[in-house]
């Protein structure tokens, strides 16, 4: 990968030291993420980072996606932990489908479908906005470089989520309760940013309040790597998540 | 950059509206609904653009309200009317004392045919920016569509008084004025527009009409001129048929100023010719010919110009455009008598078939 700054290939070297594990670079034109580092495990010589080639500077995005992994490997290896998901839920997500939206026969035909696929969605971002908070506010207090693409990286994530107000399947939504980490994410840009604009939709959505109470859990445990489990856990409780995923040791 | 996201109805909170507005579906509501977004981005300094349909909301948040209305204007620039009304609409709800807005969307109800509501926009827009000429001239407009000339007139009067070097606001004007039969000063602001637009086909068009209606020989010369121009550089134009006859009706009109005792001779000889070729090649000929000079004709047969310079193929030699003329008048009399070709030789017709049937 070029032109990334020399900051930014610092924290990718952080990386390396704190797995002991390459990073390996892949071009990748389909990926829908501008970036992500896939962490080795189970023996996997290096920790992949693919990134989708382009000619506006990814420095953001891989610092963001190192984040991760540096928030996993500075913490001692019997603290490390995966989540993984349960196989529980889909019936409450099912029930959160089918209440509160109007429903024709179309739509419950595709509904346990539909429950698999927002299940899934939901557990990605329990962890990922809860812990990628916690990133950027590091990338912002320890990495003032990186501010305006910051600004830029986080504005354009805000846009891609609003899509997530009206997704549908058929006339199936996502449930507002499963919206409270977007619009936690709103609120925390919001107020990274000196802005007051990304929460706007959420509040006309009737979530921001979901998003407020995860903020000030967010803001509630302590910061540190060792409290993201803490942290996870506190949202999963709040959001009725808490047994659809479980920890487990993770091991490289 | 805009920011644009939908919220389905049903997922709208409806507490955040005024007790009275929150019953979905009802216009109380779609307007409560604008006004919060309008208030919530105005806040942040942004403006909001908002519709509100059978099972969404549409919001579009932009830095500035001239950046909102410029994601509006290419659709009223390609005819999307109804498209950009409701954008519009929601935009005065962000921006209520912004007079561009108010004109687009006063001129948007007008060409919709909504004159009512497009005089109360462009009114309001001419309080917001008493120096706005172009919301006059769309009030003017308005009020000519709707039958009330005079105060139509005044309209247009007031966008001269305000933009005298406005190009649009004179033509309009000079337009009316034709229809008050006030010619001398329609010839001004017309001629004056026209050297303000010098390719714009409205004023073209409009100042040959004016010209028209003066009647002198040098004002149809100079109108003839303009008719010529206006088919050659719009020639897909509506206008243009009313042009093309405007120039056949002068063309007769100088034909027959050129003959003090209003009879041609010399036309009387083109349609004894033409009678006798009829006789001996018979009516399918005749029609033949009659269809190829009317087609040839489409764009005005040059009859003041004596060079015989037209050819058919349905009869041999070369002609004159007179001549054309004058062989079409006598194939039309025998095929359709009651058919218009733009000449009126009855008095060399007549004449040519006395000759005929001695």
């Amino acid at each position: 990968m070029k032109n990334l700054r020399p900051e930014t290939i610092n924290v990718l070297k952080r990386v390396e030291t704190l797995s002991g594990c390459p990073v390996e670079f892949k071009p990748d034109s389909s990926l829908t993420l501008r970036a992500t580092l896939k962490m080795a495990r189970n023996g996997a010589p290096s920790h992949v980072l693919q990134y989708r080639p382009t000619n506006d500077p990814l420095d953001y995005w891989v610092t963001y996606q190192a984040g991760f992994a540096m928030r996993l490997f500075d913490l001692p290896p019997n603290e490390r932990f995966n989540f993984v998901g349960t196989g529980v839920g889909a019936d409450q997500v099912h029930a959160l489908l089918a209440t509160g939206q109007p429903l024709d026969d179309s739509d419950q035909g595709m509904l346990a479908e539909f429950a698999q696929m927002v299940l899934h969605w939901a557990l990605l971002n329990l962890r990922s906005y809860a812990i990628g908070m916690r990133i950027d506010q590091w990338i912002a207090d320890e990495h003032p470089h990186l501010r305006e693409l910051q600004a830029s990286g986080m504005d354009i994530l805000q846009q891609e989520n609003l899509q997530l107000l009206s997704r549908r399947f058929g006339n199936l939504s996502i449930p507002v309760p499963l919206l409270a980490p977007v619009a936690a994410s709103a609120l925390f840009a919001d107020r990274l940013l000196g802005k007051s604009i990304y929460a706007i939709p959420y509040r006309a959505a009737g979530v921001i309040e979901s998003g407020a109470e995860l903020l000030e859990k967010f803001d509630t445990v302590p910061r540190d790597g060792r409290h993201d489990r803490e942290l996870v856990d506190a949202w999963a409780a709040s959001m009725g998540m808490t047994d659809w995923y479980r920890w487990s040791t993770y091991e490289l | 950059m805009a920011t644009e996201f939908k919220i389905p109805l049903h997922r709208f909170d409806v507490n955040l509206l005024p007790p009275d507005s929150r019953q979905v579906g009802t216009e109380s509501f779609k307007t409560a609904v604008m006004l919060h977004f309008a208030s919530e981005y105005a806040a942040q300094g942004q403006t909001a653009m908002v519709t509100v349909d059978d099972k969404e909301i549409t919001v579009m948040s932009f830095p500035a309200e001239a950046t909102a209305l410029d994601f509006v204007l290419p659709m009223l620039q390609s005819g999307r009317l109804e498209e950009a009304l409701p954008y519009l609409e929601s935009l005065t709800k962000s921006a209520p004392a912004n007079s561009a807005v108010l004109y687009n969307l006063g001129i948007c109800y007008s060409e919709l045919g909504q004159f009512d509501e497009a005089v109360i926009r462009l009114k309001r827009a001419v309080q917001l920016d008493p120096a706005h000429a172009h919301a006059w001239v769309g009030i003017g407009s308005a009020y000519f569509r709707m039958r009330k000339p005079e105060l139509a007139l005044d309209a247009f009067e007031k966008a001269v008084a305000l933009d005298p070097n406005d190009g649009y606001t004179r033509r309009n004007l000079g337009g009316i004025l034709i229809a008050f039969e006030r010619l001398p000063e329609a010839l001004v602001h017309l001629r004056k527009a026209l050297a303000l637009l010098p390719d714009d086909p409205q004023a073209i068009f409009g100042l040959a009409t004016a010209l028209d209606n003066v009647g002198t020989e040098a004002s149809d010369l100079e109108a003839d001129g303009l008719y010529k121009r206006f088919i050659e550089e719009h020639p897909t134009s509506p206008m243009v048929k009313q042009a093309k006859e405007s120039r056949t009706a002068f063309s007769q009109k100088q034909l027959k100023a050129r003959s003090p005792t209003a009879f041609r001779h010399d036309v009387m000889l083109f349609i004894t010719a033409a009678l006798k070729t009829f006789n001996e090649s018979g009516p399918a000929k005749c029609r033949e010919i009659a269809i190829e000079i009317a087609m040839l004709g489409r764009n005005g047969l040059d009859i003041n110009d004596p060079d015989e310079k037209y050819a058919l193929k349905s009869l041999p030699g070369r002609f004159s455009g007179l001549r054309l003329l004058a062989i079409m008048y006598a194939a039309f009399q025998q095929i359709d008598p009651t058919a218009a070709v733009g000449a009126d030789f009855s008095a060399e017709y007549k004449m040519a078939k006395q000759l005929q049937n001695k």
